[in-house]
């Protein structure tokens, strides 16, 4: 089951950003979504979470429309943004227990977890505080915590490493790994392909709203000629990705 | 290319439209009934103090003259500064300094007197009566008044201005304390003022003679030129948040009455509010602590909406003497400014995606929002009932009954609407 997106159209207020995308993300994968600027990435996941409306095509989970069932569709969800999202009223604490309830995982199990996590990203004596005393980095890992303490059946990254020292960025691998052993969906946006090699399942190259390729890392590179630890050259092709597809 | 003699003037013009709008959205609102009653009660208030006979005395006793005093030194705090600064001009001004201090903050010096005249203007006139009423004043004691009111406004803002430099001309400007502020803005004026109140009118001839003098050498040590322009460079980190403050200040006015978007928020925790998010609504429903955890750490809704219960609840209390049906539609005006100055928390909270994508109906989001409304509501209303209580029971009913009626009304059919 997992995640399906089939024949999507769609953008913002009248500009179609997505042509007629479809793919899955099968329960236990790790699927990258990866192109450059406007290629449409952000617009797929705006899609997903419910931002945007599409105009055609469908979006559902373990069998659950979106369309026709939103609330529940988003129960499944976990989300990190690229650019952390914060009340700026709420202490770090109140953040998580707010994120735990709405998904009615509030209980004692679900906050041993998440203690767990806090300490992981060593935010476990923070849980008083106002996101106006956090740095960059640290609204990002409390985004990462508030996300992986879920445990949901579908978890959507945006650039899961932006802002992150590298030891954060190893513990967030770990994590994807954790959560898809599990048997959740994970689905991420990178720039970093190389890196994301190592871990990722299957990358789909989306490049002007279009799907491009859907295969392995290794696929990918060998179509190209490349191999995994040179598949950040990969965007210097793009133009002539562009020459396949006409 | 940026030329600072008229990008001053373009802002301007530009911030006069931006206020037009906004006052065109506010007296096109409905909330103009409520500005009517309130202005016209204000003035039938004050008339009845002027006129009443146990307040005569009261005008003519020392401590109401210091009242006076204390009024007139407020007005000189209004009206700062404007420099119109925004964030890129540090950016963008960098290599300029020298012109933006000798062009662009002479045009600002220039409308912010003006703009420091009306408010002086503004605060003397309401004084006026009171004067009058208690024969201490002549029409030329009052125009020496407000010669030194405008005239040490203008020296503010100069020292203002000389506080935007990176280093001031006058040392001692660079570093003021709260002290020394609070000398220069409150007790200098003061001192001044009670001595033309009190002196005979030849005396005020004569301190006004030496103030003009001192005012104009202060006015030329600080004047920029050409020459001492070259030595001025801006101190952008304090004068672009002063700018910014500045603007805040305004938006945060057009808010009380109408929605106004790209306002900054400022935080207070309160800890003092935590047994009520942690111990009392412990078990409510968690978007319905969500806003209320908005609303006790907010610094401009909560504190706008304990002024206007308060106030509310005070004018009621205070209004002898007018029919009971008066008192009853300011108390149901009170409940609506209540409404209305909620509906942003709810707006604001949607803002961020996390309230978009928490997996919760609309309506399950909505009926929070409203609960907290409806609690507000009803603190509000017990507030006004038990004022109204001085003027007699049939005041109790007609205030309970219309707050309780518009309360209702506003809670079905107003707030769903708004929250769509």
């Amino acid at each position: 089951m997992g995640l399906k997106i089939e024949n999507l159209t769609g953008g913002y207020a009248g500009n179609i950003v997505l042509k007629d995308v479809s793919f899955n993300v099968d329960n236990g994968k790790i699927v990258a979504l990866i192109g450059l600027n406007g290629a449409g990435k952000s617009t797929t996941i705006n899609h997903i979470i419910g931002e945007l409306q599409p105009k055609q095509g469908s979006i559902s989970l373990n069998g659950t429309l979106l369309s026709s069932q939103p609330t529940a569709f988003k129960s499944q969800i976990a989300y990190i943004p690229e650019q952390p999202i914060l009340y700026d009223e709420l202490t770090l604490s109140e953040h998580l227990h707010l994120m735990l309830a709405t998904h009615g995982k509030d209980d004692v199990t679900s906050w041993t977890y998440t203690m767990e996590l806090l300490k992981m990203f060593r935010l476990q004596d923070k849980l008083k505080w106002l996101p106006i005393h956090f740095s960059k980095g640290m609204r990002q890992k409390v985004m990462l915590v508030a996300a992986f303490m879920l445990r949901s059946p579908l978890l959507i990254i945006d650039e899961p490493f932006l802002g992150l020292d590298t030891l954060a960025q190893k513990n967030v691998i770990g994590l994807i790994r954790e959560q898809a052993n599990n048997g959740s969906s994970v689905l991420m946006t990178t720039h970093l392909l190389a890196s994301s090699a190592q871990f990722v399942d299957e990358f789909i190259v989306l490049d002007q709203g279009s799907k491009y390729f859907s295969g392995t890392p290794q696929n990918l590179a060998d179509k190209h000629g490349l191999t995994l630890s040179t598949l950040d050259n990969f965007f210097d092709l793009i133009p002539e990705v562009a020459n396949d597809k006409s | 290319m940026i030329n600072p003699d008229n990008i001053f003037m373009k802002r301007f013009v530009r911030a006069q439209g931006t206020n037009i709008k906004y006052l065109r959205l506010l007296f096109n609102d409905h909330f103009i009934i409520f500005l009517l009653i309130a202005f016209g009660g204000a003035i039938l208030g004050y008339r009845q103090l002027l006129v009443s006979p146990q307040f005569e005395v009261m005008w003519h006793s020392q401590w109401w003259q210091l009242v006076d005093v204390l009024w007139l030194v407020l007005g000189l705090q209004m009206g700062t500064l404007v420099t119109y600064f925004k964030p890129a001009d540090r950016f963008y001004f960098m290599a300029i300094d020298q012109k933006i201090a000798q062009k662009y903050l002479s045009k600002s010096i220039i409308v912010s007197t003006v703009y420091g005249f009306l408010w002086q203007v503004a605060f003397a006139a309401l004084l006026i009566p009171i004067l009058w009423q208690t024969q201490i004043f002549s029409v030329w004691r009052f125009i020496i008044l407000m010669s030194f009111m405008i005239s040490y406004k203008w020296l503010l803002l100069l020292l203002t201005r000389e506080q935007l430099f990176l280093v001031p001309r006058f040392r001692f400007l660079a570093g003021q304390t709260r002290v020394e502020r609070l000398f220069f803005n409150f007790v200098i004026p003061a001192i001044i003022i009670i001595l033309l109140f009190h002196l005979p009118e030849l005396f005020t001839w004569v301190i006004i003679a030496v103030w003009s003098v001192f005012a104009l050498l202060v006015g030329y040590f600080f004047r920029i030129n050409r020459v001492n322009s070259q030595m001025l460079a801006i101190d952008w980190l304090r004068a672009i948040p002063q700018s910014l403050a500045h603007e805040q200040h305004i938006l945060h006015f057009y808010a009380t009455f109408a929605e106004v978007p790209k306002q900054s928020r400022t935080i207070k925790r309160r800890r003092y509010f935590d047994f009520i998010i942690t111990g009392l609504t412990k078990h409510q429903p968690v978007l319905y602590r969500l806003y209320l955890i908005r609303l006790v750490r907010d610094t401009e809704i909560l504190p706008l909406l304990v002024r206007l219960i308060l106030v509310g609840s005070v004018v009621i209390h205070a209004l002898q003497g007018i029919p009971i049906y008066m008192l009853a539609i300011i108390a149901a005006l009170i409940i609506y400014l209540i409404i209305f100055q909620m509906l942003p928390i709810y707006s604001t909270t949607r803002q961020v995606l996390w309230t978009r994508i928490v997996p919760q109906d609309e309506k399950v989001k909505q009926l929070a929002f409203r609960k907290l409304i409806k609690q507000v509501i009803l603190v509000t209303i017990l507030m006004l009932t038990i004022s109204s209580i001085v003027h007699g029971w049939l005041a109790v009913i007609s205030v309970l009954a219309m707050t309780v009626v518009v309360g209702i009304v506003l809670d079905s059919v107003y707030v769903p609407q708004k929250l769509k």
